[in-house]
């Protein structure tokens, strides 16, 4: 059987919330929660294989109050096979990172060995679209990231990639992470009685008592990002190519780059 | 006379805007549009009117579809200037809150106040942009009238100003019919209106009954009595509900749905909505052409008919709302629930897809036949008569040959025809189809119109309903308020040359 992980996050609706123009924030007193959008091209995604391969499991987490149960149930009503809500208040205030930390925990903790890790591109509240990458950092699974089609999967996974104007296909070995960028334009539904299942449908509660986290990495303690301002930016499109000739060269320079980045020599 | 000269001081030439409404009525002509502030400066208007014998035509929002705001001499009274709502009140007694609103107020407008509080207006006509004082004036009515009924049963009160210049407040409970059936009511002595009312949704002609409260004799009148200027609303407590669409093969099984769930004692939906076969073709076809516009999942090819209702979440619990709807007898594989608002605005997007794909099939159809109009059925009948009624819909469409949509309030028993023509000749047709079935709608005791109201279009449907004498019977108590006949002139029934 293939273990999937479905990882959602419930958001404001953007479509109503407004903007404190004194501090900059959103105001989301009243303002209904979501499933956020590119979660639930996640979620069809993952339903999408379980219906060509049959032996799926679709396991859908995510990390917030209990009030989250409601997404949980939404995507309960979409396909998903079992539900997990990772709830403590020792997470709460927690930044990308001690958010894909927590995810992290939780999932090995309730499926071990995930075959696949599928996550929307970014959640539409923060846009951060941090999460994903890091999850595959701190599982040590390969990342493939804008998916909108699988076109093989088995042992290895085969995919297609929306990168800006260009169409990347990416191969890699399972377990693997992948994001979902575009969703197909015709909508799943659910039934009433897969609505009322979702309804009547256990969740799985995980707080720290069972996913023993490192305390100092999760919640506000845990959060390394201060955000001193937030801005809009336009991506320079600047592109280095190195052809076969020069591929040793291009290799070690991204290698060099990595190691900027983690801190260490890879 | 100051007051009067004030008033005038702001008249306008009439534009367009004043001249016509959303029936498209053509040929609307007035002399000046007036802006009263208040309802001593509409009284004033009427006095000079009657005075002067000048026919009055009155302007809220526009909205109707009948023609009824539309001008055909003299001057219109604009009351666009009178829309202001008011606090929400409680009334201790009756333990009711209400809202009270200036004429022109819009039911958005009212919703917005509500919003945020516990309370709603149940009255739900697709044209939330339409004033209070119309929706009054036509008893109107939307999908929700299944359950909370029609305008009339919110009114609690109104002002109404009579063509002599008087102002009254009318509140409801203080002022019936005699036993002998008559009224002694503002200085004038009457007897109701001598008519047999459908027993079904209804929005045509003056009410009538046993013992009525005078209040209901003004709710409908679509303006020939006197002029509405503010409405004290009963407001309803808010309440979760879960929206569900159920597709079926065919249409019969969703009229027969339709009657299970009425009877059915614990589901009491707020609502119960119809979409035909050709319907879901339509809106199959746009959802093919535009996928964006309608965010609607894909109809199952196999779906010829579609009812969408909601039904209240009690006290919280949502697993005893699906546990009521699991406990009916039907296979809810193809349908579509939504707990979620997002996902019931979906459903509601889904439900207003039709009519705007029929609005926007004529106004293609007009590019190329100027004179073709929207033509749709405004028809209802009981409970008993709507099988026979469903039946007779289903000879005479087919045996036509035209195209045509419905949907519409199945709970009620009005379902909404609305034909489609490609050339005059077959919007000629469709007209001698729609005579042919309001005729038998009277033969079922039914009502030719059960929301949008007779106005200037539909006068000989109105003589069909209620005979020459029925009709004679209103233009009486219309004599009584408004004896030259120069108040909204022409709306319910032809007034003749003055």
């Amino acid at each position: 059987m293939m273990n999937i992980a479905v990882l959602i996050k419930q958001v404001p609706r953007t479509d109503k919330i407004k903007i404190d123009r004194e501090t900059g924030t959103l105001i989301r007193k009243g303002v209904e929660s979501i499933l956020n959008p590119y979660c639930e091209y996640a979620l069809d995604m993952a339903v999408a294989l379980k219906k060509r391969l049959k032996d799926v499991k679709i396991t859908a987490f995510t990390m917030g109050p209990d009030s989250a149960e409601l997404v949980l149930r939404r995507a309960l009503s979409l396909g998903a096979d079992e539900a997990v809500l990772i709830s403590d208040r020792a997470f709460s205030g927690s930044d990308c990172w001690a958010t894909a930390y927590t995810l992290s925990k939780g999932i090995r903790h309730q499926l071990k060995d995930p075959d696949l890790i599928i996550c929307g591109k970014q959640a539409i509240d923060g846009d951060t679209a941090q999460v994903p990458g890091e999850i595959s950092e701190i599982l040590g699974m390969p990342l493939l990231p804008y998916v909108f089609e699988i076109t093989d999967i088995n042992e290895y996974m085969a995919v297609r990639c929306e990168m800006g104007d260009s169409i990347l296909e990416l191969s890699s070995e399972l377990p693997a992470v992948i994001t979902v960028g575009n969703g197909s334009n015709i909508r799943r539904i659910p039934s009433v009685k897969e609505a009322a299942s979702a309804y009547f449908a256990h969740i799985v509660h995980l707080d720290n008592g069972i996913i023993k986290c490192d305390l100092a990495q999760t919640g506000l303690k845990g959060s390394p990002t201060r955000v001193v301002k937030i801005e809009p930016v336009t991506a320079s499109g600047k592109c280095e190519f190195y052809d076969e000739e020069n591929l040793d060269k291009g290799l070690n320079k991204l290698l060099d780059l990595i190691s900027i980045v983690k801190g260490d020599k890879v | 006379m100051d007051r009067l000269k004030n008033i005038f001081s702001r008249d306008i030439e009439p534009s367009d805007r004043y001249l016509a409404d959303e029936s498209r009525m053509q040929g609307g002509d007035a002399s000046k549009v007036l802006f009263p502030e208040n309802s001593v400066e509409v009284a004033e208007i009427l006095k000079y009117s009657s005075l002067n014998k000048i026919p009055v035509t009155i302007y809220a929002q526009g909205t109707g579809i009948t023609g009824a705001s539309v001008p055909f001499g003299g001057i219109v009274i604009s009351l666009e200037r009178m829309n202001k709502i008011g606090e929400i009140e409680l009334d201790a007694e009756s333990g009711e809150h209400f809202v009270k609103a200036a004429a022109c107020a819009t039911l958005n407008g009212i919703k917005d106040i509500l919003n945020g509080t516990e309370l709603f207006y149940p009255v739900d006509p697709t044209e939330m942009s339409a004033s209070i004082g119309g929706t009054v004036a036509t008893n109107a009515s939307g999908a929700l009238s299944f359950r909370y009924g029609p305008t009339r049963k919110w009114i609690r009160s109104i002002e109404i100003v009579l063509m002599d210049g008087s102002i009254h407040k009318i509140v409801r409970g203080q002022n019936f019919a005699d036993d002998s059936g008559s009224f002694n009511v503002f200085g004038k002595s009457f007897r109701i209106p001598e008519i047999k009312m459908p027993k079904c949704k209804n929005a045509a002609g003056l009410f009538s009954e046993n013992a009525m409260d005078i209040i209901d004799l003004f709710i409908g009148s679509e303006g020939i009595l006197g002029v509405i200027t503010e409405v004290e609303i009963g407001l309803a407590p808010k309440h979760a509900s879960i929206s569900v669409v159920k597709f079926f093969d065919t249409e019969i099984e969703a009229i027969d749905f339709t009657a299970y769930l009425k009877d059915s004692k614990d589901v009491m939906p707020d609502f119960i909505e119809y979409f035909n076969g050709s319907g879901l073709e339509m809106i199959r076809e746009k959802a093919k052409k535009d996928p964006q516009s309608v965010s609607m999942p894909k109809i199952s090819d196999n779906a010829n008919a579609a009812l969408f209702f909601d039904i209240e979440i009690k006290d919280n619990n949502i697993n005893a709302a699906f546990n009521k709807l699991l406990s009916l007898n039907v296979d809810w594989k193809g349908s579509w629930c939504a707990w979620e608002n997002i996902e019931k605005e979906r459903i509601k997007n889904f439900r207003h897809a039709l009519p705007e794909t029929v609005n926007e099939y004529i106004a293609g159809v007009k590019k190329k036949h100027p004179s073709i109009h929207k033509l749709g059925t405004d028809f209802a009948v009981s409970d008993e008569k709507f099988g026979e009624l469903v039946e007779f819909y289903d000879s005479v469409l087919n045996r036509s040959g035209l195209k045509y949509v419905s949907f519409g309030h199945i709970g009620d028993n009005h379902l909404h025809i609305n034909f489609l023509p490609s050339n005059y000749d077959e919007l000629e047709k469709g007209k001698e189809i729609y005579k042919v079935i309001a005729e038998k709608v009277i033969e079922l005791n039914g009502s030719v119109s059960a929301e949008h109201g007779i106005g200037k279009l539909k006068h000989r449907y109105l003589e069909m309903m209620y005979g020459a004498e029925g009709v004679r019977e209103m233009r009486r108590i219309k004599s009584v308020f408004d004896p030259h006949f120069l108040l909204n002139r022409g709306n319910m029934f032809p007034c003749g040359e003055l």
